[in-house]
């Protein structure tokens, strides 16, 4: 009697032992499949403050409290198409909406993926690096004799990230540029002639 | 007890579906304004009446503004009076991911960690949405058995043990993939992400799907099968809980009815409620104290010692996670509009539904917008078909545009032929223009660079009609793994007795 429950009880051993490797092994395989679709794709502008590249999609744990405390609703979310690193991580589309740099995000987010920055425009231009701003001269209107410069009057640093040159050709100082976006959003031309290079660009 | 216990339920799901309305509506209300009566033409009429409630709810006060701020999130970190509080699996998937531990986010998963070292698992029994859906489904459950089929429906209970394995592998993939995975898995997590895209207009993910095959799964095979047996949230607080101070406690001076065992057979989570007082299981969800017939158990300060009881384990949550892993790659996808004109032309102009699609190939950037001419009505419109592609190439090292030749390609999925389309130089300053016939279908668009320096490169087209039939097949697929791995672990010694139905 007392062997048949030793013998029940090393089966039940053998079957958490089994169930536990299975377990493990199982995991690494799905951890394994997540990392190698974490391939480097078309980076996304993220909110102010953001963390860099996997260092974000690690930091961030898809709360929403982002998302939902953006006045101007700039901030949407990746989906789980976009690959389980990305999914339901923030990001701006500045030709949508563009981030108003009220930094209400930075303060709200309970992890490290948004660093909190004070909202005051000289902390901000020096704190703040969603980007850098890029004209396709090709497109631009200025560039090609017909006089525009929207997007100097929608930059938040005119004259220190944007100035206009002759003919009201934007020049971007890619310095002083937060990469907040309103210049693509304002941009008039389609496909839109200045636009942001995401800071979370990384070199793959 | 229990009519608090319902009210702390119905109250936490209310305050999560209002938090989402409360940030949106603050956010239009910063936005047009207080009193503004464009909003009705600008706005859509859901946001119309997410403004108006606001403003009726809110206005009144003397920021209202602000008072949206102080409420956000939802159970997974949530913001109440400006105080942030996440969930300890949230602590936990992010110190793995990242191998930090961020003090803020420790602070704020500090109160949920202190209430389940004294309370045990009360967030599942008096908090959780899971727990109150799913107790409604074994309701349900318990009276289609009764009244409606008259026949027992199958009860394949899991071991509890299979949390430590739900529990491990998300340790193990949280490390390595360096994602916080716990987020995705836990349902309670996903149906309130997916309250919030709802919300905000967005998509709808996989967590309403994920419930409801689960409330399937739970209606016709294992009763309770989430909450006994897989939530890696119930496992950690029950472990945090295992000393805690108030649970359930059988009464010093009540005897129990001879034989009768009651609070055993409608525990939820599968614990013996006399004998085994202070397992990490129990969730004070209040059934046996409720049930018992002579009042035995009650909810109070528990002195004694915790009893373990042993299980065997199966292979079922690995099945589990494999079988999220393999649905997680779908996900109901909203009719995404990607590079809108500015200006409000969506709303104005919505004939005119338009796609950006961006390829880098160095040294190029290529953006390709294209239009699609039917407009909203494809039956109204002269050109169904045509779709108008606008290319510009910029040579990101000399930040010239090209403007040499292109040569552009449609290749369908399909294997039909492919239309091509040469061209000798921009047709408009520095934009190729090129206007095909294509019917809905997937593609693949070839940008072909023929002068120096020569590239090519494929962008994916996708003007097929959006179907959901994966998502059925996807459901269906989940419900069929599950229920045969169910059946495959089924441990038939711990079926308990049930009710006659006659």
């Amino acid at each position: 009697m007392s062997s048949k429950d030793h013998n029940a009880e090393n089966g039940v051993k053998r079957r958490e032992a089994i169930a536990i490797a299975a377990t493990a092994l199982g995991s690494l395989i799905a951890a394994a499949m997540v990392r190698s679709e974490a391939a480097p794709k078309k980076a996304v502008l993220r909110p102010p403050g953001a963390l860099l590249g996997s260092d974000f999609s690690a930091a961030c744990i898809r709360c929403f409290q982002c998302g939902s405390v953006c006045p101007s609703q700039c901030i949407q979310f990746r989906s789980l198409s976009d690959g389980l690193t990305e999914a339901y991580t923030p990001y701006i589309e500045p030709r949508e909406i563009a981030c108003i740099l009220c930094m209400k995000c930075t303060e709200i987010c309970p992890t490290d993926a948004l660093t909190p920055i004070t909202n005051d425009p000289e902390v901000i231009a020096t704190e703040v690096k969603m980007g850098t701003a890029w004209v396709n001269e090709g497109l631009c209107y200025s560039f090609n004799d017909r006089i525009c410069g929207v997007c100097y009057y929608a930059c938040p640093y005119p004259d220190e990230a944007l100035r206009l040159g002759e003919g009201a050709r934007p020049y971007i100082n890619e310095d002083a540029c937060v990469g907040c976006g309103n210049c693509e959003r304002a941009c008039i031309h389609l496909p839109q002639a200045v636009r942001i290079e995401p800071a979370s660009e990384v070199p793959s | 007890m229990n009519i608090m216990r319902r009210l702390c339920q119905w109250g936490a799901i209310a305050i999560i579906l209002l938090l989402p309305l409360i940030s949106r509506g603050g956010a239009l209300y910063q936005a047009f304004g207080p009193g503004a009566t464009h909003v009705k033409s600008l706005a859509t009429p859901w946001e119309y009446f997410l403004y108006k409630s606001y403003a009726f709810s809110f206005g009144r006060f003397d920021d209202p503004v602000a008072l949206s701020d102080q409420f956000n999130g939802g159970y997974w970190s949530i913001t109440l009076f400006g105080v942030t509080i996440s969930d300890p699996l949230a602590l936990l998937g992010h110190a793995l991911a990242g191998l930090t531990i961020h003090w803020p986010l420790l602070v704020g998963a500090l109160m949920p960690i202190i209430i389940a070292v004294l309370m045990g698992r009360v967030f599942c029994g008096w908090i959780c949405p899971v727990n109150t859906i799913l107790e409604l489904n074994a309701k349900f459950r318990r009276w289609l058995e009764r009244k409606l089929i008259h026949i027992r429906l199958p009860t394949a209970l899991a071991p509890l043990q299979s949390r430590y394995l739900v529990l491990l592998a998300g340790i193990i993939i949280s490390t390595i993939a360096g994602v916080g995975i716990f987020g995705f898995i836990l349902p309670y997590v996903g149906l309130v992400r997916d309250w919030h895209l709802v919300v905000y207009g967005g998509a709808f993910g996989f967590g309403v799907l994920f419930m409801v095959v689960l409330m399937a799964i739970e209606l016709v095979a294992a009763p309770r099968l989430w909450c006994r047996s897989l939530c890696p949230t119930g496992l950690v607080l029950g472990l945090l809980g295992r000393k805690r101070l108030f649970g359930i406690k059988p009464h010093p001076s009540r005897d129990c009815l001879q034989g009768c065992h009651l609070c055993a057979k409608v525990c939820p989570v599968g614990v013996d409620p006399i004998n085994q007082l202070k397992t990490e299981e129990c969730m004070m969800c209040n059934a046996c104290v409720t049930q018992c017939p002579s009042d035995v158990i009650t909810l109070g300060l528990t002195t004694g010692q915790a009893k373990r009881h042993s299980h065997s384990v199966t292979a079922l949550s690995i099945a589990f996670a494999l079988v999220f892993l393999a649905g997680s790659s779908f996900e109901a996808k909203s009719h995404h509009i990607k590079g809108l004109p500015h200006y409000g032309y969506l709303e104005n102009y919505p004939q005119t539904p338009t796609f950006e699609l961006q390829a880098t190939i160095a040294p190029y950037d290529i953006i390709v917008v294209t239009y699609l001419l039917e407009g909203l009505d494809k039956s109204l419109a002269a050109t169904p078909d045509d779709a108008m592609s606008y290319v510009t190439i910029t040579n990101k090292e000399t930040r010239k545009p090209y403007t040499g030749r292109l040569e552009i390609e449609f290749q369908p999925k399909n294997g039909s032929s492919a239309t091509t389309r040469f061209f000798l130089e921009p047709l408009e300053e520095t934009v190729y223009r090129s206007r095909v016939t294509l019917s809905a279908n997937s593609y693949d668009m070839t940008l072909r660079i023929l002068d120096e320096p020569q590239r090519q490169v494929t962008i994916h087209l996708d003007l097929s009609p959006g179907s959901n039939w994966w998502l059925i097949a996807s459901a269906l697929a989940a419900i069929g793994a599950l229920s045969t791995v169910i059946l495959l672990g089924v441990n038939r010694r711990h079926r308990p007795a049930r009710p006659r139905t006659q």
